[in-house]
């Protein structure tokens, strides 16, 4: 047998090398920020050794299992062959360890030696995924140790950045406590699910949007993701359906059966657990209130079922039911109006009253449609509150997409821009299609072509200025397909689809 | 001036309908503002259209006032919708799987 006690000072010593040449090279992890002390050796060593003694152990087991099987007891070749694949495979779950055990650079240094089969042609990425999921099983803040092993972590500084880098970026951020930036980050990453072949990021991201709808109780957020599901995760097929069941919305019976929820009791519990804990009860069914003869009081009465409705459940044919009788009441309800003016000495005309209440309207459908997900189309009754409604907040998203298309332009200039301009891309994206969705088919070119062209030359900006070519690729072509879908054309398109050519 | 909002009507504040006289609607907010001195749990909150909402002395004061003008007591009569029944749980919705979902582990992989 080898002596493998005194190998062991011998793989310190490389562990230690290895941790002092890591220093300089600016590859993967930054030894000044593993660095313990100045006497301690460094955690790139520690890991080396553990590594290396590990993968030692596994080795001089296999040489055994050889020896006993060459003797003649054959099943030792299957407990020699295990030892081998555990030899190869050990830094995958001793980095899924670390994760659990909130250790950010343990998780990062395993992934990076971990098989390839894992980690695919982009370790230093995983890498950089595995340390932020790592924060999140941390039990006391970040300390700023560890914000700089995340600020100098070399998968944030390529030339280019991978999904799994976009994927690390908005879990880190999440990690330290920026939902909304980690969020932006997401919704970017899963526009480039044509782009990338591998389907685990896009698990990953969705898998953590879903959370993140569930906890701020975005039932139709949830149920679009996990309809969507870039992943194809079994589990969010199942989930979107039980919660688009509970909150009456319509049910993709294709998806939701009793032999799929019997086999996914991981997205059942979750949902348990989240309708426990945040979910109200919903009404079954809530039909419009008969008319009663009164078309004023019909009109409020329908105002008040479309506000019980909720956003969640609004639609466009409730909106224009609305629209309808809040049409009859300003064309028969003057008189009413006139005579109750008349009995309490009001100065105000019938017309002024009406419009006052129409005014209240508009602003409770507003707020209403601020927080539903409505399919853009045709636009409702001119002059009815919903119209009203829905072209304040045309005008408010539109002016949120301008400005936000306007910071992705200037994003070259920010201190960070390979790492920032992402979540700058992330909340435009997002910005135009809340505007796309709200805005009638006239409203959109002039608006979405301003922005277009900030996207266009922010984004030519950070190819030709930081070489970000996988970010000027997403950009191009999600445009290519996006201006022809809203409307525009002309130079602005042939502008995009020149450049995403130039860009593959 | 816009029109109250559905869940701040004075006339819900005050537990009345439209067609409430001024004295009514007086000795109703006398009524309601002792009941909120002493504590009264019965007070705490008023029906709406929308859901119970908790009352208050300060939207009784303003619900009271609203209605001795006569341009906002015309507009909160115009707004004026009853109270919605409580609407009941999503049980029927989730009749279909309530046995599944009661199990902890499948029978079968």
């Amino acid at each position: 047998m080898l002596p493998v006690a005194g190998l062991i000072p011998l793989l310190l010593i490389a562990a230690r090398v290895a941790g002092s040449t890591n220093k300089g090279s600016g590859r993967g992890v930054a030894a000044s920020a593993l660095r313990g002390g100045a006497a301690a050796p460094t955690l790139d060593g520690w890991v080396a050794l553990v590594n290396g003694a590990a993968r030692f152990g596994l080795c001089i087991g296999f040489q055994s299992t050889l020896v006993l099987a060459i003797a003649g007891d054959v099943t030792w070749i299957g407990v020699g062959a295990g030892l081998v694949l555990g030899a190869f495979s050990f830094p995958t779950p001793a980095s899924e360890l670390a994760v659990r055990l909130g250790l950010p650079r343990v998780a990062s240094y395993f992934t990076r030696v971990s098989a390839p089969w894992w980690t695919g042609r982009d370790p230093a990425g995983w890498a950089a995924v595995q340390a932020a999921r790592a924060l999140r099983f941390q039990r006391r803040p970040p300390s700023p140790g560890v914000l700089d092993f995340f600020a100098d972590t070399a998968a944030f500084h390529r030339p280019t950045m991978s999904a799994q880098t976009l994927l690390a970026r908005g879990l880190t951020e999440a990690g330290l406590g920026n939902p909304a930036s980690a969020r932006a980050s997401l919704h970017a990453l899963l526009r480039l699910k044509p782009m990338v072949e591998r389907r685990r990021p896009f698990a990953i991201a969705s898998a953590w949007l879903v959370a993140d709808a569930g906890q701020r109780a975005d039932w139709n957020e949830l149920v679009r993701l996990c309809r969507d599901n870039p992943g194809r995760a079994g589990d969010l097929d199942v989930l979107g359906e039980l919660v688009a069941s509970s909150q009456g919305l319509a049910v993709d019976h294709s998806r939701l059966s009793r032999w799929g929820v019997l086999r996914r009791p991981r997205a059942c519990r979750w949902w348990k657990q989240a309708a426990a804990a945040r979910a109200r009860p919903a009404p079954v069914e809530l039909p419009p209130p008969p008319q009663s003869g009164d078309p004023i009081a019909d009109a409020v009465a329908t105002h008040a079922w479309l506000l019980r409705l909720g956003p969640s459940r609004v639609t466009r044919p409730a909106l224009s039911l609305h629209s309808a009788r809040w049409r009859v009441a300003a064309d028969l309800g003057r008189a009413t109006v006139g005579r109750r003016v008349a009995a309490l000495g009001s100065r105000r005309s019938p017309e002024e009253v009406l419009g006052s209440l129409a005014d209240g309207f508009r602003d409770d459908l507003l707020e209403l449609l601020r927080a539903a997900t409505l399919p853009g189309g045709t636009p409702f009754p001119e002059g009815s509150p919903a119209e009203e409604a829905r072209v304040r907040l045309s005008h408010e998203r539109a002016d949120a997409f301008l400005a936000q298309s306007l910071a992705f332009h200037k994003s070259g200039n920010l201190p960070n821009p390979r790492r920032d301009a992402w979540v700058v891309l992330g909340q435009t994206l997002v910005a135009w299609e809340a505007f796309a969705a709200c805005a009638a088919e006239a409203e959109r070119p002039g608006v979405l072509e301003e922005g277009g062209r900030n996207l266009i030359n922010g984004a030519a900006d950070l190819c030709n200025r930081w070489r970000e070519a996988m970010l000027g690729q997403l950009v191009f072509d999600w445009l290519s397909e996006a201006f022809p879908a809203n409307g525009v054309g002309g130079e602005l398109l042939e502008l995009a689809l020149r450049n995403a050519g130039l860009t593959r | 001036m816009s029109a109250p909002r559905l869940g701040e009507n004075p006339f819900a504040v005050l537990d009345l309908t439209s067609d409430a006289t001024r004295t009514e609607t007086e000795r109703a907010a006398q009524k309601l503002l002792a009941m909120l001195a002493v504590g009264h749990g019965s007070v705490a909150s008023y029906a709406t259209p929308l859901g119970p909402r908790p009352r208050t002395e300060a939207l009784v004061r303003t619900a009271v006032a609203a209605l001795r003008d006569p341009d906002q007591r015309l507009l909160a009569e115009l707004a004026w919708t009853p109270p919605a029944e409580a609407q009941g749980a999503t049980a029927a919705a989730w009749a279909p799987y309530a046995d599944v979902l009661a199990r902890r582990r499948p029978c079968f992989p």
